[in-house]
């Protein structure tokens, strides 16, 4: 499995850009040139220069260190997102696929009832009734999304709850917490971890979306999401301003969407070595 | 030992006419037998004529429409407790080897798994490396091949491996289903001769679920002939030149044509 990664090339450069990224977030303090709250209103939207490598913004903050600084709400945030909606998909997913009866019936149901609707509209409306506030968007986030992940749980379950293993010991009687931990859970697990690297690149979007409706993040908490709301505002007169957090969302949602991708053939076994 | 009672099966047809009333195919008719303990009991027919449908009843995973089964007296599919029994009695080994293991498992998991469930079942604690080894040993392999994943073992050495596991769990009666019919000629008397030294070994009682008239004679000592869900005809092996039946009769006749066959 290792090696199959290993071989991949997508995969290993992709897991290695984002692990960068992760890994300048965490170090912030130490990378980022200036303090990202620091304002200095004589030198705003300052051009690119060595003091400044991104310029300053409309209150004459550092763009690079808000950059900087703004890897830990939209990474974090959008990680959050996933394990919640993952886990809660997974744990719905495994329950209809695997005990099926009335419990399928009911969970299907109610996921059938999440999906009729738009799931930006829901989120929308989720975080109006909750009250605007970080928390509040990404339990919206889980609340919309579980519904999708648990319909593909489910039908990965169906797929392996009938071979021949599973089937050996359910017939001599073992016990169903191994059959699903030991059984069904690592079966399923490569494609829990290609939703998942799908999942965090919708995350990160839908955060910064959000942030940039001013639904999300709150100023003046550097965010790549509220960044970029915040450049709208001098689209016009200054147009640069958009470029560093809206090529950087690109660059970060893209290179989740290819793990995914390079995840898939690393993880089919038909695929051949 | 085990016995089944006019069993009914059907399964929900894929194509439904009506939109209310669900159209059913019946897979099994009647279906009634008696395993002894100690013997061999085969179930022959041809493909689609409901011998893993039966041997899915009898093994508990799939409850019939009507009918029952029992064991050692106790009714499966009325009680838990019944249940129980079966699951502590019984064992099942399949055609496929190959999704017969989990792909992820080791060799010693695979067998490992048999013995745990043995072990919780009895409250028994047994020295499971030694066992494992042990178990091993007696289905023709050494330890070398404890750390083997599935795909890195052969057909038969698989089908050994699915063997050990399904005796780990000390059951009194083991369903062989196709058990050796998707391996090559050579290994499947291999196969055979292994089953009826454990079958002597531990006194197992078998079920062995096959198309194969051939491995019936080799290691049975019933056989009951299953066409399109009903059974035809049960006689002893010894007498199974003269069966009255005519689609026993039929499937023998094909079988000693083909042997003829050959010989010209």
């Amino acid at each position: 499995m290792l090696k199959k990664f290993l071989e991949n090339k997508m995969a290993v450069a992709m897991t290695g850009l984002v692990f960068i990224i992760a890994l300048i977030g965490l170090f912030a303090p130490v990378l980022a040139p200036h303090d990202p709250y620091a304002t200095n209103i004589m030198n705003k939207f300052a051009k690119f220069s060595m003091d400044y490598p991104l310029g300053t913004d409309h209150l004459g903050r550092c763009v690079l260190s808000r950059m900087i600084y703004g890897i830990r709400p939209t990474l974090g945030l959008a990680t959050l997102t996933m394990f919640g909606t993952i886990g809660l998909g997974a744990f719905m997913g495994f329950m209809a696929g695997y005990f099926r009866g009335w419990i399928d019936e009911i969970i299907m149901r109610v996921v059938d009832v999440m999906l009729s609707f738009p799931s930006q509209i829901m989120v929308f409306a989720v975080v109006a009734l909750l009250g605007i506030d970080v928390r509040n968007v990404i339990l919206a986030n889980v609340f919309i999304k579980w519904a999708w992940y648990a319909r593909m749980i489910r039908a990965g379950v169906l797929k392996y709850r009938d071979k021949n293993y599973i089937q050996f010991s359910r017939c001599v009687g073992n016990k169903e917490s191994f059959i699903l931990l030991r059984h069904l859970l690592p079966s399923i697990s490569s494609e829990l971890a290609v939703l998942a690297s799908l999942d965090i690149g919708w995350a990160i979007i839908n955060i910064s979306t959000l942030s940039f409706l001013g639904l999300g993040v709150q100023a003046p908490v550097p965010e790549w999401g509220a960044m970029l709301n915040e450049a709208k505002n001098v689209l016009t007169t200054n147009p640069v301003q958009m470029i560093a957090p809206g090529i950087a969302i690109v660059v970060l949602v893209t290179a989740f969407n290819l793990l995914g991708d390079a995840l898939r053939d690393v993880l089919d076994p038909k695929e051949a070595s | 030992m085990l016995k089944l009672e006019n069993i009914d099966v059907s399964f929900r047809s894929e194509r439904q006419v009506s939109l209310f009333k669900t159209s059913r195919n019946q897979v099994l008719f009647d279906v009634s037998f008696e395993v002894k303990k100690g013997s061999c009991l085969g179930v022959l027919g041809e493909s689609g004529s409901g011998k893993s449908t039966t041997g899915k009843v009898l093994c508990g995973l799939l409850k019939p429409d009507s009918g029952k089964v029992f064991i050692n007296g106790e009714d499966v599919y009325g009680s838990k407790a019944g249940k129980k029994a079966l699951q502590g009695a019984i064992s099942v080994v399949f055609q496929d080897y190959t999704t017969s293991a989990n792909p992820r498992f080791q060799v010693k998991d695979l067998i490992l798994e048999g013995l745990t469930v043995y072990m919780r079942r009895s409250g028994e604690k047994l020295n499971i490396k030694e066992e494992i080894k042990l178990l091993l040993e007696q289905v023709g392999l050494n330890e070398s091949y404890l750390a083997r994943f599935p795909h890195e073992l052969s057909g038969g050495q698989l089908q050994r491996v699915c063997i050990a596991r399904a005796i780990a769990c000390r059951p009194q009666l083991i369903l062989l289903d196709e058990a050796i019919s998707s391996l090559d000629a050579h290994t499947q008397v291999q196969i055979m001769d292994l089953l009826y030294e454990l079958k002597e070994k531990y006194n197992l009682t078998y079920v062995f679920i096959t198309h194969d008239l051939t491995a019936i004679t080799y290691i049975c000592d019933e056989v009951l002939f299953l066409y399109e869900g009903k059974i035809t005809q049960q006689c002893a092996v010894a007498e199974i030149a003269n069966v009255k039946d005519p689609y026993a009769k039929k499937l023998l006749e094909s079988i000693l044509d083909f042997d003829e066959h050959e010989v010209c």
